[in-house]
């Protein structure tokens, strides 16, 4: 390989990116874009979640339950109920969601520490809304629960009182409110970043198809000086999407930053250095944009999405599926970019998968080679 | 020793054989014209010779070396000028040519002399710094040309240099060929355009693949049997049909409002197809006998071919 010939494609290669407005917005602004807009999406809010009440105690402390349950904005209380059937058709109607059916005796049973019963009925079409509705009045009760047992437990044994808060707490982690979802964005960033791993198989079945291809194998260049004038440019491209991902996740989105940002530059273009030899395997195989544009979508974007642990445990998937997972340079840099973004981890714990896309780097860099023809 | 050396050649793609057993060989100094219609193989010959394609069958070497087994050696010596403009549009002309300096490794005064030269026989001196694909599409030809000459290769393949390029611009380029061939560089040209072929020292002429006849402009021309009698009919599609219909003629080409008819003794035909186009009330203008140029014979040719391949 020969210093000058590499830079040369280099600087050629960067010309390309910089004269081309769609080039321009494909490796800066999209990932960004698409980072705003992914972050959106998974944190739509589920709010005014149509509510059904039936209430056959009719106490002080059952009314209160409701009022409270439905002063925020969380549900809106459409129907009180009289009886069951009328719940059941209410549902079915998808007039409401849920449904809160408080039993007689929930004062006294409440306040007389008995294990006051309450049912909760979710409409189970709408997954996504069912769980949140289960997962909010579950919380609700608890902490509800949790201030009558304190008041009655400060009435009997003063001592006891600090016992109360701790299960509350417990409970809200399982608050899946836009909180967690900005909890998400350095595992997006990771997500999106697979985007310059696309430009870059475009940028090789672009010279295929405009024909400078054809010029180019007929000179001397060699295929290792050719892979790697064309990876750089679009590694340092990455690299300035990662501060801008990152300044959008700190000032857009409230993410404290906590770990060391050169380390992190550093472990980017690690996962950069795999995830483009990947693109430039690619297009060693592939001769139209289309088709590469196609190929990389389906290696990166979709496996990115559903196997890099973003939002499935990796640990809860069969032992295939796990290896596929790793085998994703995307999925390493999800774990890296979530401990050293929110958990500010550093190399002593980061390392394993550091050296995971180093290797696998290496090892497609070198296949890309060995397939990579100058022949058409 | 041969510059250039073909055996049985071959390239088969799918569904043609493009190539098909060739046999060449080009002495160093040549300029050597591959002439032929559209799919003829002009440009998969190209391909195999420039070392960037890998043949079916069949070995070629160039400069000594072997287009499947030493590739590289080869594109270290040739310039090789694609049909399809292949720079960077999006590169000025001077980048463009500052990049090829590069990957030929052209340096120092050496490169800016270079480029300096190429500039000024191509004439693009003013346009320096304009966009390639801003550029006319003979000006895009002769940059591409520049390109392909900054390291002075020992040889030359155009492939089409001159298609869809103006007939002045056409004229300037093969009188910049004609320098280089001056120079000592051997060159492969292909080109549709028959008046071209005249201006190389042999020609090829390639059909579907198979080398039809391989040899000097004077003596491919000496190739067509008999001789032409050159003849503006009025009307000419009758007279067409009715010469196409007599037995003294071998061959009949129309050439605008020209009739050009073979026969096997220019006297004697000339005055039978007087009295017989006479006959048939055809009246007829500026009747002589003419030399064959390239673009009859290859016409003559090829149709030959295409007879005996359909026996
Ligand atoms: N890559 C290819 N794949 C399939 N067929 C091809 C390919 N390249 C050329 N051909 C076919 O080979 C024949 C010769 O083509 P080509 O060498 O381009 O001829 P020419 O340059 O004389 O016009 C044509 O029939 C063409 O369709
Ligand atoms: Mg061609």
């Amino acid at each position: 390989m020969k210093i000058r010939k590499t830079l040369s494609v280099m600087r050629k290669e960067t010309w390309h990116i910089i004269r081309d407005r769609r080039a321009v917005f494909l490796v800066t602004i999209s990932p960004v874009f698409l980072l705003i807009t992914f972050a959106y999406t998974l944190s739509v809010k589920i709010e005014d979640v149509p509510l059904a009440v039936m209430d056959y105690d009719g106490t002080s402390l059952s009314r209160r339950y409701v009022n409270e349950l439905t002063s925020g904005k969380d549900f809106h209380l459409r129907f009180y109920a009289s009886d069951y059937s009328e719940i059941e058709r209410l549902l079915l109607q998808g007039d409401v969601r849920a449904a809160v059916i408080i039993p007689p005796h929930f004062m006294n049973d409440a306040l007389g520490l008995r294990g006051a019963q309450l049912q909760i009925i979710v409409d189970g079409t709408e997954p996504n809304t069912g769980n949140f509705a289960l997962a909010h009045i579950a919380s609700f009760t608890d902490y509800f629960a949790t201030r009558i047992l304190q008041r009655s437990l400060e009435k009997t044994r003063p001592s006891l009182v600090s016992l109360a808060p701790i299960d509350l707490r417990v409970r809200t982690w399982y608050n899946p409110s836009l909180k967690s979802v900005v909890g998400m964005v350095p595992a997006l960033i990771a997500l999106v970043l697979t985007l310059p791993a696309v430009s870059v198989s475009l940028a090789i079945t672009r010279e295929k198809e405009q024909g400078t291809f054809e010029q180019l194998i007929a000179t001397p260049l060699s295929r290792f000086e050719l892979l790697v004038g064309k990876l750089t440019p679009y590694i340092a491209s990455g690299l300035l999407d990662v501060a801008l991902c990152a300044l959008v996740g700190v000032f857009w989105f409230g993410v404290p930053f906590r770990g060391n940002f050169l380390l992190y530059l550093l472990l980017a273009a690690d996962f950069f250095f795999a995830s483009l030899s990947m693109g430039l395997l690619i297009s060693a195989f592939v001769s139209s944009q289309q088709v590469a544009m196609i190929a990389s979508l389906l290696i990166f974007l979709f496996p990115g999405f559903f196997m890099s642990g973003l939002f499935f445990p990796i640990s809860s998937m069969p032992p295939l599926m796990r290896m596929e997972s790793y085998s994703l340079p995307t999925t390493h840099f999800v774990i890296i970019s979530r401990g050293l973004f929110v958990k500010g981890l550093g190399l002593e714990s980061l390392w394993p998968y550091a050296l995971a896309l180093f290797f696998t780097g290496l090892l497609v860099l070198g296949l890309t080679t060995l397939f990579f023809r100058k022949r058409l | 020793m041969a510059i250039i050396e073909t055996e049985n050649l071959t390239k088969r793609f799918k569904k043609v054989t493009a190539v098909d057993r060739l046999n060449l060989t080009i002495e160093r100094g040549e300029i050597f014209g591959l002439v032929g219609p559209d799919g003829a193989g002009k440009t998969t010959t190209f391909r195999l010779l420039t070392a960037i394609m890998n043949p079916t069958e069949g070995r070629a070497t160039v400069a000594g070396y072997d287009t499947v087994k030493e590739p590289e050696e080869i594109k270290k010596l040739i310039g090789y000028m694609p049909q399809r403009f292949s720079l960077y549009g999006d590169l000025s002309v001077m980048e463009n040519l500052h990049f090829f300096a590069d990957i030929f490794e052209v340096r120092g005064t050496e490169r800016e002399e270079r480029i300096r030269t190429l500039l000024h026989f191509s004439r693009l001196e003013e346009f320096q710094g304009r966009r390639a694909d801003h550029l006319s599409g003979g000006m895009q030809k002769k940059l591409a040309l520049a390109c392909t000459l900054v390291h002075k290769p020992q040889i030359l393949f155009l492939d089409e240099p001159t298609t869809g390029v103006d007939p002045i611009s056409r004229r300037e380029f093969w009188d910049i060929l004609s320098n280089l061939h001056l120079e000592g560089v051997t060159l492969l040209v292909s080109t549709p355009y028959m008046d071209e072929a005249e201006r190389c020292s042999r020609v090829g002429l390639m059909f579907e693949g198979k080398m039809i006849v391989c040899d000097e402009p004077e003596k491919v021309k000496g190739l067509v049997r008999g001789e032409v009698i050159e003849l503006r009919p009025q009307p000419l599609p009758k007279a067409w049909e009715i010469i196409e219909g007599w037995e003294g003629a071998l061959d009949v080409q129309v050439y605008g409002g020209l009739l050009h008819v073979f026969v096997e003794d220019g006297e004697r035909g000339m005055r039978q197809l007087e009295t017989l186009l006479a006959s048939h009330g055809v009246t007829v203008e500026g009747m002589h006998q003419i030399r064959p140029r390239m673009e009859e014979a290859f016409v003559s040719l090829i149709r030959r071919e295409q007879e005996d391949a359909a026996l």
